[in-house]
């Protein structure tokens, strides 16, 4: 018995390497890659090499084990795997749902009722590689179906950079409209600037505001766009500090607030409030002028809620708020 | 139509002695002499229009009386007709000496003998017909010694109303028993409306004081097994209370009286066994009004009982029911409930929470208390009201949880709300629209944190929600004593209310339940987590999804 245990301690070592080498390999390998799908990956490549680690425990048990044990085994394999990948960035809120997420939709197959363990194995592999793909089109679908929200001559503003929004609007643009965004800078981390940079390499008209200008510049424009680090289960998202601000002027100023959002980034969260995130602290962008005794509050992201938000992009289709929890509850439940 | 401003008209009724209120009691005459022939179906067709709350009650359930509201003009020809007959039975009677019975029904009308009881006690109290249009019907409801006081006073309406608040048992188990196949076919008493508390409410459960003797009158009652009856009681004293309590009494007792059941020689035991369980539903439903949780378990029993399949021996069929029901409370009860307060304890913050909480809701009490339990410091504030003051009961389990409590009344809402943080509520069912049915004041409660921003949590389980939609607390409600409103305990000084039976133009309206719109309502959290209110319906389609694969074997 201590042997076994002994052997699948190693094991569940090195396969929690495995994965978060992998998650990392994803990463750099393109920039494009999300967290949530780099996670995907890794932990598909779990289930992969779980196949042969478990083969090897089954020999080394001398069929001591039952099957089911097996698979059960696998299953919680891919638990430690995520929650090590977590590890590596544990307020990472994306990373986060993207492994719960995978997860869910891995043991949810009738896989684990299957008796033959190399043939539910088969077909876990096969579920994470589908998730793997759809995951890396959706942001592809984001972009064909959000693009039409977008007419010609209108004015559209985003807060922050977000490679989904980015890739709507290069798909608007190429289809042929002509329109122009407005661009908050972003501080602290001036994500907006880079944001700009890649719109005006499209040659998409671009203008840069202060992120104090929001209700300023809010007259002129026609609908806002922002991406979101998790949309959460009432329909709200969690997103670069800042959005809640554009949130409540557009919504002062009854304009269309728009969020563009994988569905891997459905995040089993529910927030009451801004003081109810996971915290997470950037870098601090203050000068050196700051006054010793002056306190900083430094969040780098905020929680828009549903009330706030018109219309959800997502990869399975253009959700009301409402609608994302109803997706989530019909995973879950 | 007519009922909807029949309804409203009567808002204004009892200030000035109306024809309308005379004329509903003679009508009520005249059903209650005409018995079960012509006359009362004619009755029945005037009633879309006196009786315009039935009527609309009527509509909002599953499976409303047999006569269903009539064409305009022959319920107008009708209505002359019964007005007609109706005047002349009203002489009649005071001729005669007092209504004599009520209309015999063929089941369910259960107040009818006790009614009848009261009403030849009476003896010749038609004279009085008229003072006690405006009674409430209450009246024939208080404890012994004071009806016997004013006897001559209640006599008449006490007829009317015990047979009205017969007819409302009927009416109102029907509706919150959505599944009620079984229900006794109810003809509506048209005369309810005049003699009501508050005639808006007059087709609800009329409070009918329960004891002893006033259920041994029960018609059906040889056949109901002792342990309902016990159970029956201690609903109808309050001593069993909460909605989870009750439903989990009443399952405890059904298992007793499916163990004790035998299938009588040439029947089926699906079929007997339910027309059986019906007998006992609805000898509840007398005793009070079942609740939301109450009708989902009856209904998923019934569903079960139906599924058996005749082949199957007496003994294995029993005991299967028996286990279906040990699940049903494990599953959806106990388990829910642990479920439940995990996912309650993780919104409390580790240090500093402010918590509201209104009247007494056994989660929102399990939650806080394995809050604590697990290290986090808060503090809460226990808000109450009258008449009920469940919220003592909730203070004295937090106190005894060692945790911080304010205790405030409901009229304190605007001043202790800035200091809250979040708002804990337990319900007493969640509707698909996302409402929210709890204990009166809670929708206030609710009203208030939502003005001040403040989160409003409602703790669940989801075999509370209900695919029922309900935009106001008329439709379905529950009436409680009006003698509640009237005494103050413990303040004797506070007495303006004695005597308010005799005052004409006065009424007391104990509602139990109300309302609180989903825009609201924060988060529903059940035991399948957390959920916006707009996701109730959700819920409600993968169990019935989920209900019909299980329990479906055909």
């Amino acid at each position: 018995m201590h042997v076994t245990e002994g052997f699948e301690a190693n094991t569940q070592g090195t396969l929690n390497e495995l994965a978060v080498r992998e998650f990392h390999d994803a990463l750099s390998r393109d920039e494009e890659v999300a967290f949530a799908v780099a996670a995907i990956m890794a932990l598909t490549a779990v289930i992969k090499r779980s196949r042969q680690a478990a083969a090897g425990v089954r020999g080394c048990m001398l069929r001591r084990t039952a099957d089911a044990t097996t698979l059960m085994g696998v299953s919680k394999e891919l638990e430690d795997a995520a929650q090590a990948l977590q590890r590596v960035n544990p307020t990472n809120i994306s990373l986060k749902a993207g492994c719960e997420l995978f997860l869910r939709y891995t043991t949810r197959t009738s896989a684990l009722e299957l008796k033959d363990i190399e043939t539910a194995k088969a077909r876990l592999i096969e579920r994470g590689l589908h998730f793997a793909e759809t995951s890396t089109r959706a942001r592809q679908t984001i972009a064909e179906l959000g693009s039409r929200f977008i007419r010609s001559n209108c004015t559209v503003l985003t807060h922050g950079y977000s490679r989904v929004v980015l890739r709507l609007l290069q798909q608007a643009f190429s289809s042929g409209l002509q329109f122009s965004v407005i661009v908050t800078e972003g501080r602290p981390d001036g994500t907006g600037i880079t944001m700009a940079k890649k719109l005006d390499a499209e040659n998409i008209p671009v203008t840069l505001v202060l992120d104090s200008c929001v209700a300023y510049i809010m007259d002129r424009v026609d609908m806002v766009l922002t991406g979101a680090d998790a949309v959460v289960e009432n329909g709200g998202i969690i997103n670069k500090l800042g959005t809640y601000g554009i949130a409540l002027a557009a919504q002062a100023a009854s304009k269309p607030f728009y969020v563009a959002a994988e569905s891997y980034k459905f995040a089993r969260l529910y927030p009451l409030g801004q003081a109810d995130l996971p915290e997470e602290r950037k870098p601090l962008d203050v000068g050196p002028m700051l006054p010793p005794r002056a306190n900083v509050i430094n969040p780098s992201r905020d929680y828009t809620p549903p009330q706030c938000i018109s219309l959800l992009v997502t990869d399975l289709g253009v959700l009301t708020p409402a609608a994302v929890s109803d997706e989530l509850i019909q995973l879950y439940l | 139509m007519s009922s909807a401003s029949a309804g409203m008209f009567s808002l204004d009724a009892s200030t000035r002695p109306s024809p309308t209120p005379q004329h509903q009691q003679s009508a009520f005459a005249a059903a209650a002499q005409a018995g079960p022939s012509s006359q009362s179906q004619q009755a029945a067709h005037a009633q879309p229009q006196q009786g315009g709350a039935p009527a609309q009650a009527g509509g909002g359930q599953p499976h409303g009386d047999g006569k269903g509201p009539k064409p305009q003009r022959e319920m107008t020809k009708a209505e002359r007709r019964a007005l007609q007959e109706s005047q002349r039975a009203a002489k009649a009677a005071q001729k005669a000496g007092g209504p004599v019975g009520a209309v015999e029904k063929p089941k369910g009308a259960a107040a009818a003998p006790a009614a009848e009881g009261r009403g030849a006690r009476g003896g010749g109290g038609a004279q009085e017909a008229r003072p006690s249009t405006s009674k409430p019907a209450s009246v024939a409801a208080v404890p012994r010694t004071e009806s016997e006081r004013r006897q001559d006073v209640a006599a008449a309406s006490g007829t009317a109303a015990a047979a009205a608040s017969g007819a409302a048992a009927a009416a109102g188990g029907a509706a919150v028993d959505g599944a009620g196949a079984a229900a006794p076919k109810k003809k509506k008493d048209p005369k309810a409306v005049s003699l009501n508390s508050t005639e808006l409410f007059a087709h609800l459960q009329q409070y009918k004081r329960v004891t002893v003797s006033s259920l041994l009158h029960q018609p059906a009652v040889g056949n109901i097994h002792p342990a309902v009856l016990q159970l029956g009681l201690r609903y109808a004293d309050g001593s069993i209370r909460g909605a989870n309590a009750r439903c989990l009494a009443m399952l405890n007792a059904f298992c007793q009286v499916i163990r004790d059941y035998t299938t009588p020689e040439g029947k089926e035991l699906s079929r007997d066994l339910l027309r059986h369980l019906n007998d006992h539903v609805n000898f509840l439903v007398v005793c009070r009004p079942l609740s939301v949780g109450m009708g989902n378990a009856i209904r998923h029993l019934k569903l079960r009982i139906s599924t058996i399949s005749p082949d199957m021996p007496e003994a294995e069929a029993k005991q299967e029911l028996e286990q279906e029901i040990a699940d049903y409370i494990n599953v959806r009860i106990d388990s829910a409930d642990k479920q439940l307060v995990n996912y309650a304890v993780a919104k409390v913050e580790p240090h500093g929470d402010v918590i509201l909480t209104y009247a007494a809701s056994h989660v929102v009490q399990r939650a806080l208390v394995e809050a604590a339990r697990a290290g986090k410091s808060f503090r809460v504030v226990v808000m109450d009201s009258r008449p009920e003051m469940e919220g003592r009961a909730t203070l004295a389990r937090l106190l005894a949880a060692g945790i911080p409590c304010t205790y405030v009344h409901l009229n304190a809402a605007s001043y202790i709300i800035r200091e809250v943080t979040k708002v804990f509520l337990g319900a007493a069912a969640v509707l698909s629209n996302g409402t929210v049915l709890s204990r009166a004041g809670t929708a206030a409660v609710a009203m208030m944190a939502h003005a001040h921003s403040k989160p409003v949590m409602i703790c669940c389980e989801t075999h509370k929600f209900n695919e029922r939609v309900q935009l106001d607390s008329i439709t379905h409600n529950e009436l409680g004593d009006p003698e509640a409103l009237a005494a103050v305990p413990g303040k004797p000084e506070v007495n303006s209310l004695e005597g308010w039976k005799e005052h004409p133009r006065l009424r007391l309206l104990n509602l139990k339940y109300d309302v609180m719109p989903a825009e609201y309502v924060t988060m529903v959290v059940t035991e399948f987590g957390m959920v916006p209110p707009t996701s109730v319906p959700v819920i409600l389609r993968e169990f019935r999804q989920s209900e019909q694969t299980v329990s479906g074997p055909f």
